[in-house]
């Protein structure tokens, strides 16, 4: 997947672009707004940071910790090295309870590891419950934002997914009555569940439980009615105490949508009587990850969406041209890791404008990634050969200005003199859009030389 | 004040020397004794941008040898001060280098908050928009960026406020990217030109003469998107406006 | 070797130097906030309906609220349920004919119109989101200020669950337009009430 050319089909359709990035970018005027009734935000940032900082230090203490405590609480604790790893964990645990309807409430990371697909595989139904993320599994697709799954998805768009398959009327394209159909008709997937499987936004290693927020209810209502919850959670999801949590949940559905705290803000320790509650820990790279000093703080991530919100690249290409289960600034830099050369063109997918790291909560340095990843990536060769060779013609002109002076000189006489067709197919990538700048006689050197001849 | 070298970068040397011309002119008009030092070449920000900081090592050191005798060094562009201040930690840290990289500086920030003028007794009667370099503003922190809460002063929007008789158009993204990013205008051209194309648009909608910048690079694909679709409004580098004085000190 | 192990040597061997650890800060409060005032403002902006009272007919006023309702679960021993029988539910599926639901909760916090409500108060697990409507008692003098007010309050290591309920369910996935009534209760009262 290269993102320029999944970019520039995106981008052809100019009404649909537009649509896209004002509603992507409403949501970060929300953010805006919600953040001005917080004086301490920029401290809160800053706290947010010291305790994922000191967190990732300590992370394998952390996770011995909770892994204790939570098995104290009676929950059951599982390790996946990967993706792989965790499908087979999850499926063994569904197998083993006979499950043949499973209901998932919003997780990434069962995303990345690609969970629905091999659950069906083995012949397990996976629904997934979130409205967005109904609308994108109906639709088979990727989610194209992390909290907003459906949001590149026009209600006319989701009026037809409903109809066909949940019988609304045709044409009818209200949210309202959308919503009321997704409600009946999840209503009656949750009832029939043996199983729900959610994701984790924050485990706490001191009292070995953890947190699942949702502004929908689907986590708790799928959870609370069958006997088998699986949660996965992201190594990186660790946080070391319960008061901590104040800090993040302050910063999270601020960034994340506007609101100041999502509805439903769910604390798990112990099963429901007579219910199991598994957890699955997993890293599928993030260890690695934690090992490269310039990238290791990716992993403060909450997983807030704010830096696509923020980020004029993603409102304008959206979330399918990024090709991994996160997209936008984040996604950039977290996918490298994963796979440079599959990957290799989003942290090139950037203007390094530094938006993204100015609105992240646990304030990752993402523009400074995105570029260091450039170098790793040109490094391991996975950077367009034709750049390498005027990179280097670049940097043997700009040492040497004698050369400099030449080759500028010759540009800008071959600029004037060639016809302008020619000079417009030389560099047709600019010219195709914008107007080439009129390229004048003299440089500012030969300007001041000229000048002080004539003192 | 001392001695204090103009950088000036590389496509301002070739394509719009004029900018180069007005920061000269301007800093002269303030006191200062400037000095352009004729074997400059470039910063190496493309280098770096395209992912080849290793490359980096001759273009750094040449410009540092070109600099480290003066006491300041001033030049009409946010995105290059950003690169050596920010990226030239790539470079074996001499004594030169870390004092190159202390004492360079962006045009407004210098003339703000070194020397500590605001007016310049200029005048620019003129609908005037004020597009925000993002490695100006969030690189070198030259204003508050409209991701933090507190108000929108800036270094330019400070020096422009005192020009006579000009009006500040204020857009309604107020500091949204441009979408140049240097070898991201190529790379990703079709989303650049959007970027750029919705950027000029939100000038022109509100009635801008001229969009202004610390950063020619940002102006001059904002420019070249103007020019295609032939609109009345301009660009200008903040030199040259600040150039425009009423009467010489 | 397990997953586990080669987990933990991973992370042994990647981490970096031990970062100390920091003291979350106090932030600075208006001492003049009226807290009632402000979660009133916040209960109503999440979405909620907000009742302050000094009654001690709750029933009364929950049936004012909501004349159409059919089925009451309550949690609370000084309400009676109606169209409902607590005692011979057996199963948590059950619950999915219950109109509105009416519990007690342990404190409301200003900043955001949230109420904690842990796995005694509400009686079943399910509950809270199954029900079409959701009613909360809460005492007027537990409100805190933020979150961090919140997490002193709590003893999170002794809560088998226990859940932030901040308004009605609610959803913007289809266009960013906001609709009340997701995949949990419809609407959302909060009662305070004298204690």
């Amino acid at each position: 997947m290269n993102h320029s050319v999944a970019a520039e089909k995106f981008i052809q359709d100019t009404p649909r672009v537009n649509w896209h990035d004002k509603a992507v970018w409403y949501i970060r005027e929300k953010r805006d707004r919600a953040v001005a009734f917080v004086p301490e935000w920029e401290e809160l940032r800053d706290a947010a940071a010291a305790i994922k900082g000191e967190t990732i230090s300590k992370l394998d203490e952390y996770l011995v910790q909770f892994e204790s405590r939570a098995k104290e609480n009676g929950i059951i604790i599982h390790w996946a090295v990967d993706g792989e790893a965790h499908n087979k964990i999850v499926h063994q645990i569904l197998d083993k309870h006979q499950v043949q309807l499973a209901v998932k409430s919003k997780s990434m990371l069962t995303e990345e590891c690609g969970l629905n697909s091999y659950l069906e595989g083995q012949g397990i139904e996976v629904v997934d419950t979130d409205l967005g993320e109904r609308v994108i599994q109906l639709a088979k697709e990727d989610p194209s934002h992390i909290v907003m799954p459906a949001i590149h998805r026009k209600k006319e768009e989701i009026g037809e997914l409903f109809h066909a398959h949940l019988g609304t009327d045709p044409g009818n394209n209200d949210p309202n009555y959308l919503t009321e159909a997704a409600r009946h008709h999840l209503r009656k997937k949750f009832l029939k569940a043996d199983a729900a499987i959610t994701g984790v936004n924050f485990a706490i290693a001191g009292t070995g439980g953890f947190v699942v927020v949702t502004n929908e209810g689907n986590a708790d209502m799928g959870v609370n009615l069958t006997p088998l919850h699986i949660a996965s959670m992201g190594i990186e999801k660790i946080i070391p105490k319960p008061e901590h949590l104040g800090v993040f949940l302050r910063l999270l559905a601020r960034s994340a949508t506007g609101q100041p705290i999502t509805t439903y803000t769910s604390h798990f320790h112990k099963p429901r009587e007579g219910s199991e509650l598994h957890v699955v820990i997993v890293d599928n790279g993030r260890s690695r990850q934690l090992g490269q000093k310039d990238f290791r703080r990716s992993l403060h991530c909450i997983r807030c969406g704010a830096c696509m919100n923020t980020c004029p690249v993603y409102r304008r290409s959206g979330g399918h041209s990024y090709g991994y289960s996160v997209p936008g600034p984040i996604g950039s830099i977290l996918s490298p890791n994963m796979d440079p050369e599959k990957h290799a063109s989003l942290p090139f997918a950037s203007t390094l404008c530094g938006s993204c790291s100015t609105v992240c909560p646990v304030k990752i340095d993402v523009d400074k990634q995105l570029y260091k990843w450039r170098q790793i990536i040109t490094d391991k060769g996975f950077a367009p050969t034709k750049k390498t060779m005027s990179i280097k013609l670049g940097n043997y002109s700009f040492s040497n200005p004698m050369i400099f002076r030449v080759i500028g000189g010759l540009a800008r006489m071959g600029m004037k003199l060639l016809p302008k067709s020619l000079t417009n197919l030389l560099l047709i990538k600019w010219t195709k859009d914008r107007d080439l700048p009129k390229i004048p006689k003299r440089s500012f050197r030969d300007w001041f030389l000229k000048r002080e001849r004539v003192k | 004040m001392g001695r204090v070298a103009l950088f000036v970068p590389c496509y301002i040397d070739q394509v719009y020397p004029q900018v180069g011309v007005a920061t000269l002119e301007l800093l002269e008009k303030l006191g200062l004794d400037v000095i352009y030092p004729t074997n400059q070449t470039c910063c190496g920000q493309p280098l770096g941008n395209a992912g080849y900081e290793c490359e980096l090592d001759e273009v750094a050191n040449w410009f540092v040898d070109q600099f480290a005798q003066f006491d300041a060094i001033i030049s009409p562009s946010g995105s290059c001060v950003h690169f050596v201040k920010e990226h030239y930690s790539f470079i074996d840290q001499t004594s030169s280098v870390k004092y190159v990289r202390n004492n360079v500086y962006e045009l407004c920030d210098y003339i703000v908050n070194v020397l500590k003028l605001r007016d310049l007794n200029a005048q620019f009667p003129h609908q005037v928009g004020i597009h925000y370099s993002c490695h100006s503003l969030r690189g070198l922190n030259s204003g508050m960026p409209s991701e933090v809460i507190g108000g929108d002063h800036s270094n330019i929007q400070d020096l422009l406020e005192s020009v006579r008789d000009l009006s500040i158009i204020k857009p309604d993204r107020r500091d949204e990217c441009c979408g140049f990013g240097g070898t991201f205008s190529i790379d990703e051209s079709a989303v650049s030109v959007k970027m750029g194309q919705d950027r000029s648009a939100d000038f022109e909608k509100q009635g801008a003469e001229y969009i202004t910048s610390t950063d020619m690079s940002c102006l001059m694909h904002l420019d070249g998107i103007l020019k295609r679709s032939k609109s009345r409004t301009q660009v200008i580098h903040v030199a040259e406006i600040l150039n425009q004085t009423m009467a010489v000190r | 070797m397990t997953d586990r192990e080669q987990i933990l040597n991973t992370i042994a061997a990647n981490k970096p130097r031990t970062i100390p650890s920091i003291v979350i800060p106090k932030f600075k409060r208006k001492t003049s906030e009226n807290l009632i005032e402000l979660f009133k403002q916040m209960v109503i902006y999440v979405g909620g309906r907000f009742i302050i009272t000094n009654s001690k007919d709750i029933f009364q006023i929950i049936e004012e609220q909501y004349p159409k309702v059919e089925t009451i679960y309550s949690c609370v021993t000084e309400i009676s349920s109606k169209g409902v029988m607590p005692e011979k539910i057996s199963k948590p599926h059950e619950l999915n004919s219950v109109d509105l639901a009416v519990m007690e909760g342990t404190f409301g916090v200003a900043e955001n119109g949230a109420i904690w409500v842990t796995e005694k108060q509400m009686c079943h697990r399910v509950l809270p989101f199954i029900a079409e409507h959701l009613v909360i008692l809460l005492d007027r003098q537990s409100i805190v200020v933020d979150m961090h007010g919140a997490y002193d309050r709590i003893n999170l290591s002794q809560v088998s669950y226990g859940t932030f309920i901040s308004g009605p369910s609610k959803t913007a996935d289809i266009e960013q337009v906001l609709v009340m009534g997701a995949q949990g209760a419809r609407s959302h009262t909060v009662i305070l009430t004298e204690n």
